[in-house]
């Protein structure tokens, strides 16, 4: 990625995203998230 | 109605936005044909632009994806798991970050003079412009959802040089 769009440069790449209008295709049901209790902290 | 920053900047958006924000709003694995015309991209930047780095320093780079010619120097790239999917996606954006983001401190961060100099280490300049950029691509996801657009972010790729 770096040698194919940034020689000659001092930028690196980070990561790709896709972007357009999506499709219900190959969806996932919803996975579940952490609770405030597990990821967060109110000191 | 002009938004007026004094008396509305504090009231929460809708619950129908935070929805199609946040709890609505789903990583992407198939796409429709519908287009995304260059205009709307540079709207998407134009409001990703604002969010919030460290001395405004604005490290990330962004290249969209959007030819034939290009998407097949993309595709390779991208681990096998990953392509189809980028094929099908009418824009696919590689988000980078400039290490040598400091150069344009000058015009970024005019009210501290000489900022460039901070970041002279460039050890310290890639540590910043990954998170920062990293913070950037956040923001551009809200963006996109607010425009109207869908996104589906991916690590799966080779970044070696």
């Amino acid at each position: 990625m770096k040698a194919e769009f940034f020689p000659d440069s001092n930028v690196e790449p980070n990561y790709i995203l896709n972007l357009g209008y999506g499709t219900e295709e190959n969806l996932f049901p919803r996975s579940p998230r952490l609770s405030f209790e597990q990821a967060a902290q109110i000191l | 109605m002009a938004y007026d920053a004094a008396t509305q900047r504090d009231a929460p958006l809708s619950d129908a936005a935070l929805s199609q924000l946040f709890t609505e709003a789903r990583t992407r694995n198939a796409w429709s044909d519908r287009p995304v015309a260059p205009d709307l991209l540079r709207k998407l930047y134009d409001l990703t632009k604002f969010g919030p780095t460290a001395v405004n320093a604005s490290p990330a780079r962004f290249v969209f994806v959007t030819s034939p010619e290009a998407k097949a120097r993309l595709i390779p790239l991208m681990s096998e798991g990953n392509r189809a999917k980028t094929q099908q996606a009418p824009v696919n954006l590689i988000i980078a970050q400039d290490i040598d983001f400091h150069e344009h401190l000058d015009a970024l961060f005019p009210h501290a003079p000489g900022a460039k100099a901070w970041f002279a280490d460039e050890a310290g300049r890639r540590e910043s412009a990954f998170r920062n950029a990293s913070l950037q691509g956040g923001y551009l996801t809200i963006a996109a959802r607010a425009l109207g657009l869908d996104v589906g972010p991916m690590s799966g790729f080779d970044a070696a040089p």
